[in-house]
């Protein structure tokens, strides 16, 4: 599940509202992001059944970060796989650390391009990757549950967003559907 | 034989675009910033078609290429990335770059729109 925040802006203003559906929005966003990314590069993925049997992850080869912000919202999303799954993804042989910070700035684009059709428009930065080996204390307390996903091998995904709306959360009317292109589109002007 | 700049801070990026392209036969040059990638154009005349994402650190890829519109030169950029948002793709339309692909990107679609762009423009008549 996606981490929500409500809290009220610092000024006299309006206290945010939770918008009905929200958490469900940016959780089937997230859970669907993760899979679609993962297919895209060969590999299945499917969310546990059952979120509770999450298990910390022992073998969380890297950690890629992206932040975003909107305003009146603040966030950033982690992904993190095991060392074989994100292995498999990478058809280039490259670092693990290069290519879990792509695979978070290619998830949270996902992630953004879903909540845009939404009305939910959110700036993102570079992604930032810090070695598993250095969050694995951190991740693998019983209460930092991410949404985990496990692959055909027994390999493991985990996405952690946290998204913090101070004020009153902005909603706009969401672009016309074929102004928004897809993954894998390309436009020629 | 012509020269692709790829602009990326992804080294996998540069190195499945390299991998789609190898058959179109053009050298591909690497920059892995809106800087390097801004230096590479500045100082290489010879290079015939960049591809170019957005975040990056030291300089995205819409201020570089807003950059090289005030400098004049011209080359077609086409931007690769994850990003979508019809607002952005309008700036980069103004600044002057002639496509967009949302990553992941599908190589045979890749190198269909570089042979495109690759294309020697009609010349325009004078009236």
């Amino acid at each position: 599940m996606v981490k929500l925040v409500f809290r009220s802006a610092p000024d006299p203003g309006p206290v945010s509202e939770t918008p009905a559906g929200l958490q469900s929005v940016v959780d089937a966003a997230a859970g669907d992001a993760a899979v679609e990314l993962f297919r895209a590069y060969g590999v299945t993925i499917a969310p546990l059944a059952n979120p509770g049997d999450h298990k910390p992850m022992v073998d969380l080869a890297a950690l890629g970060i992206v932040r975003f912000t909107a305003p009146a919202l603040t966030g950033m999303a982690s992904l993190g796989a095991s060392t074989d799954t994100l292995r498999r993804s990478n058809g280039r042989g490259t670092s693990d650390r290069d290519w879990v910070a792509e695979l978070a700035n290619q998830f949270v684009g996902r992630f953004k391009l879903k909540l845009l059709r939404a009305g939910f428009e959110l700036w993102s930065m570079a992604p930032v990757t810090v070695s598993g080996r250095l969050l694995a204390t951190a991740v693998s307390q019983p209460q930092f549950a991410p949404m985990t996903f496990r692959d055909s091998r027994g390999g493991s995904v985990c996405v952690w967003i946290e998204i913090e709306v101070i004020g009153a959360l902005k909603i706009t009317t969401p672009p016309a559907g074929g102004e928004i292109p897809g993954e894998g589109e390309v436009i020629l002007f | 034989m012509k020269k692709i700049l790829v602009i990326d801070d992804s080294e996998t990026i540069r190195q499945q675009v390299k991998h789609a392209l190898a058959a179109t036969g053009c050298e591909i040059i690497e920059a892995v910033d809106g800087i390097d990638g801004l230096e590479k154009l500045r100082a290489m005349n010879d290079l015939d078609i960049a591809l170019c994402d957005v975040n990056m650190p030291r300089m995205n890829g819409l201020d570089m290429i807003a950059e090289l519109q005030r400098t004049g030169r011209k080359i077609p950029i086409l931007m690769l990335t994850t990003e979508g948002q019809p607002s952005l793709i309008k700036r980069a339309r103004e600044a002057g770059a002639k496509g967009w692909i949302v990553k992941p990107f599908k190589p045979e679609l890749l190198v269909a729109a570089v042979i495109k762009l690759l294309e020697p423009r009609p010349a325009v008549a004078s009236a």
